[in-house]
């Protein structure tokens, strides 16, 4: 159900005259995976080598005018949702295909020789030499070990990655042929092609059957001069405090710089406040950002299996009778597989929560959340479904669930206070590739042999202080951000010496009553993968293509 | 039941050999849980200014005094060695750098006057910057500028003090009951001292051999003595990390605080110290630990530190640290000197010679290893708190708030707490950190009506804090 959005802004804050400006976005200038995202069903990431780069500039002017801007992924969002609200479906016959482009940074060292400042340390050092401070196996036997990756490993570092994406498959492979001839005759080598596909029998679901993405930062900016024409669309009633804050209830508004060069950033504590962005360097950098990109193969019988096994045992305890493999993963998770959260619906799943927008990322974890008023104009129903009340013991969602381990939320960490969760935010792009298991619980025979899993796309401007920290800080680390928690079981990596990859976490069934759960099963195993930087298409065309 | 008898930290056995020494020590962590306690519930008992949750109220306790109803929860509060101070004001790269540096104690001394008789003695007195209770010395290969070997320690001066003289001596640490007649044992200091620090350590070193006016005596313990400072470290020196600091701040934590107008209860990390003026508003440390103090707090539970009460160091996360070869895991090479894993008072990181590399040889996941502040960086250091729900819960008595925070216009990072009635200080703009956590009307307690904070009182000069305490550093 799509609603229409809000065009005010909310109340100033008392230690503000005004609210702060947002700043106009160059739409046509960034690239619209960034935001709004491609959000297709079907999606190629071509991963190329440049073999000489004179002609692989050549082929950058001719692919030039096929990247997708901002504006144009917008333009077209728009006027699908405009289609959907008349004729209460998804318009028939309306596609689009799009296409991104990032490099590596040996990359754009072949096309701009020059070019020797990172702004960002591991973009410079690139992600074979950072796996291991992800937590990656460093086994030479692992199959996860960056040496025995499919693709971004020492020997195949891609210099550019192409996005490719598109509402109809068959037109999506005809791009993708064209683009790979067109390439190739300009001496551009494919290392690998990676087909991300959104499952058909569950869509927006990842490979263990979550709904993924449901929580992104709400980012600010405006796409015109237009009063109020946000990027985000706004959804608080301007009389509500919340207004100034998020986007919709629970999505917290977060300055641009953060995830595009060139604008305000956030401040580490006071959110409303604008930083003004440092000079660029190289100045080319604006209007662009970073790209993770991250092949996670995901074994899903053995996560089933084990959330199983796991919950027989614990139905055995006080306490936790009752349990179920369903009910033990969504507490990892911090979601149920519709995507309710757990903080909401602790006893089960809520399809109807799940689905509801306004209301399936509305909770605080160390506080009660009140409700939040939703402009009148967006003829909302209303969240009727129980309000999450404060957990900070990490009760009724488990302090290592995934979805608190990445995002604190209201709560302090040992970084301080709740301000700096904000600026760890990534914006995600990913999907999963492969065809679905059939039967997690019972799978027959697989036609994949497990080759299947979620292609990682993040979006940030530091990959060390957002992407790379929710790694090596927080899913990876025990105590961190909360204790009593544990590793991030669901999709984190404890690579700390001695502890032979075993991750583990504490859940409770009440104030008395907690279990450890513990498990050396990797069922997130890292593949392949790459650091990349997705300019704007003003720095593709007159610096990385220019001769 | 209650706790019989305090601990000394990490159960470290240095008083087993010490006449009463751990009945003193004892002794001491009981009053100034006491002393917290009173402090917060009658704050004009130690110096403060406005309403306190009144006497009874304190939802803090004395574990050796208080009866616990199971179950007893305990939580890691955790924070990173690397102090932020030192980030915002100066950048990552030179913060590292300049991590390492000493400094003239007056630096760090909250409203000490250049005309103060001492300020020229405590000048020539050297501690280090780092305020998040994780302190360092450096020894680099003199030729090289290489890393050879850290050498760490989270262990607060009143232990070190209290070995010399039975209870700590001086103004910034204990001034409560003594009454178990211990008097330390200042060989066993020295001997401490010869195997941390240096076997030419020699006793006149650890005392001091003048009288500091108004600070120190003749003959008491120097926490400042060259083998602690320039020559080495043997523990903590910024006069904001002291145990008994963090007493108070966990009681402070405990504080439910409202908004003076609306009573509308502060509930997010940073609003909660702006408000409540308690501790560093810049440290990571302070603001994690009174807001999960005080989740617990509002929950209705009673809270306390765990014994044995003290700050530690956790752990070193060394995941992607790689051997110069930029593959090979590095050994441990990080060797717990005192204390035990999980509560680690003093650690060494330095490479056995045998490897055939240095400290600065190691890649963290790339990245060489140049400054001791990235090891720091990757050190978790805690304090663990402990809680019950009472059989009677306590009416929560709401106080209200003793100040604002303003942030520093060239520095946005970089935030002041003033009191409520002080004017705006200038370069500062008045500030509201956080995100938007819900301030839910409270309602008045039943004990009388609602207390007004008297902006005349708030306004007038504080007694200075700066002898104990860890605000404004």
């Amino acid at each position: 159900m799509r609603y229409g959005a809000l065009t005010t802004t909310g109340l100033t804050p008392a230690h503000l005259t005004a609210l702060p400006e947002e700043p106009i976005l160059e739409i046509k200038d960034i690239q619209g995976n960034v935001s709004p995202g491609f959000n297709k069903d079907f999606q190629t990431f071509i991963s190329f080598r440049i073999e000489d780069a004179a002609k692989a500039k050549a082929w950058l002017v001719h692919v030039a005018p096929m990247i997708s801007s901002m504006e144009e992924v917008l333009g077209f969002n728009r006027l699908f949702r405009a289609l959907r609200a008349r004729q209460g479906r998804d318009p028939a016959g309306l596609i689009a295909t799009w296409t991104n482009i990032a490099f590596s940074y040996p990359g754009l060292k072949k096309l701009v020789p020059a070019y020797r400042q990172p702004v960002d340390m591991s973009f410079a050092l690139g992600l074979p030499a950072r796996s291991a401070f992800l937590g990656d196996p460093t086994g030479p036997q692992d199959e996860g070990y960056v040496e025995n990756w499919v693709v971004g490993g020492p020997g195949s570092i891609p210099d550019i990655l192409l996005i490719v994406a598109s509402d109809d498959s068959s037109h999506l492979a005809a791009v993708v042929r064209q683009l790979e001839q067109s390439a190739a005759a300009s001496g551009l080598s494919v290392l690998y092609e990676d087909a991300g596909v959104v499952r058909s029998d569950e869509p927006g679901h990842e490979q263990f059957g979550f709904d993924d993405g449901v929580s992104q930062p709400g980012v600010r900016g405006r796409i015109s001069n237009t009063r109020n024409d946000y990027l985000t669309d706004r959804y608080i009633d301007p009389s509500d405090p919340a207004a100034a804050y998020m986007s919709r209830p629970g999505e917290l508004l977060v300055w641009p710089g953060e995830f595009i060069f060139g604008y305000a950033t956030q401040d580490d504590r006071d959110p409303l406040l604008p930083v003004p962005p440092a000079a660029l360097n190289p100045p080319w950098y604006k209007n662009g950002s970073f790209v993770v990109y991250r092949r996670l193969r995901q074994d899903v019988a053995a996560f089933w299996k084990f959330m199983q096994d796991q919950a027989a045992q614990l139905a055995q305890q006080p306490g936790f009778s009752g349990m179920t493999a369903e009910l033990l993963a969504s507490l990892l998770v911090g979601r149920w597989p519709s995507g309710a959260p757990v903080m909401r619906s602790p006893k089960s799943d809520n399809p109807q929560l799940g689905a509801d927008r306004l209301a399936n990322n509305q909770f605080f974890l160390g506080v009660d959340t009140p409700s939040i008023a939703i402009a009148p104009s967006v003829h909302y129903k209303g969240d009727h479904f129980p309000m999450a009340t404060a957990d900070p013991l990490g009760i009724t969602c488990p302090h290592a669930a995934h979805i608190r381990k990445v995002n604190p939320r209201d709560q302090s960490s040992e970084m301080g206070a709740s301000g700096d969760n904000l600026i760890r935010r990534i914006i995600r792009r990913g999907l999963p590739f492969g065809t679905p298991l059939q039967n997690p619980l019972a799978p027959g025979e697989d036609p994949l042999k497990g080759n299947r899993g979620l292609i990682f796309i993040s979006y940030q401007t530091s990959i060390e202080d957002q992407f790379e920290f929710l790694c090596n800080g927080w899913m990876n680390e025990e105590k961190r951000p909360r204790t009593p928690g544990g590793h991030d079981i669901f999709i984190g990596q404890n690579g700390t010496p001695g502890e032979n990859r075993v991750r583990r976490c504490r859940i409770f069934a009440g104030l008395g009553a907690s279990a450890t759960i513990e498990t050396a099963i990797q069922w997130v195993i890292p593949t392949g993968g790459g650091y990349f930087f997705a300019p704007s298409i003003s720095a593709l065309t007159d610096v990385l293509a220019a001769s | 039941m209650s706790l019989s008898q305090f601990s000394p930290p990490a159960h470290l056995d240095d008083f087993d050999s010490i006449s009463h020494q751990r009945d003193a020590w004892s002794e001491m962590i009981s009053a100034s849980f006491d002393g917290s306690i009173t402090c917060i519930e009658i704050p004009s008992t130690c110096g403060r200014v406005g309403h306190g949750v009144g006497k009874g109220n304190s939802q803090f306790y004395n574990p050796t005094k208080t009866d616990v109803v199971d179950p007893v929860v305990t939580v890691d509060i955790m924070w990173l060695g690397f102090p932020r101070t030192l980030t915002i004001t100066y950048g990552e790269e030179l913060g590292l750098q300049k991590a390492d540096d000493l400094h003239p104690l007056t630096d760090f001394l909250h409203g000490i006057s250049t005309t103060d008789p001492a300020y020229a003695q405590l000048q020539q007195l050297f501690c280090r910057p780092g305020d998040e209770y994780c302190e360092w010395h450096v020894t680099r290969d003199p030729a090289s500028g290489k890393l050879l070997r850290v050498a760490f320690t989270c262990e607060g001066p009143e232990y070190w003090s209290a070995l010399a003289s039975g209870y700590p001596s001086g103004p910034f640490y204990y001034s409560g009951p003594q009454t178990t007649g211990a008097v330390g044992d200042p060989n066993k200091l020295l001997a401490l001292y010869q195997q941390l620090a240096s076997p030419a350590v020699q006793m006149q070193d650890l005392f001091f051999q003048e009288d500091i006016p108004g600070y120190f005596l003749k003959g008491q313990y120097n926490p400042y003595n060259k083998w602690n400072t320039t020559d080495g470290v043997v523990h903590l020196t910024h006069p904001a990390n002291t145990l008994l600091a963090e007493i108070q701040i966990a009681a402070d934590g405990t504080v439910m605080r409202i908004k003076r107008t609306g009573r509308r209860l502060v509930q997010e990390a940073d609003q909660m110290i702006c408000c409540g003026a308690y501790g560093g508003v810049n440290r990571s440390s302070d603001p994690n630990i009174g807001n999960a103090v005080n989740q617990l707090a509002r929950l209705g539970a009673m809270v306390t530190l765990n014994d044995p009460v003290g700050l530690y160091m956790d752990s070193l996360n060394t995941v992607g640290w790689t051997k110069p070869d930029g593959k090979t895991p590095v050994g441990n090479y990080w060797q717990i000197i005192r204390g035990q894993p999980g509560m680690v008072v003093r650690a060494v990181y330095e490479v056995p010679p045998e490897e055939g590399f240095t400290v600065s040889d190691i890649l963290i996941g790339g990245t060489p290893l140049q400054y001791a502040g990235q090891i720091a960086r990757e050190i978790k250091m805690k304090l663990t708190g402990a809680g019950f729900i009472p059989q009677q819960k306590k009416q929560p008595q709401y106080v209200p708030c003793l100040g604002r925070c303003y942030r520093n216009s060239q520095n946005s990072s970089q935030l002041l707490i003033v009191d409520i009635g002080k004017d705006s200080p200038p370069g500062y703009e008045l500030d509201a950190p956080g995100i938007n956590v819900p301030t839910p009307q409270v309602q008045a307690p039943q004990a009388g009506p609602p207390p007004a904070l008297d902006l005349a009182e708030s306004a007038a000069e504080r007694p200075t804090t700066s002898k104990v305490g860890r605000r404004y550093y």
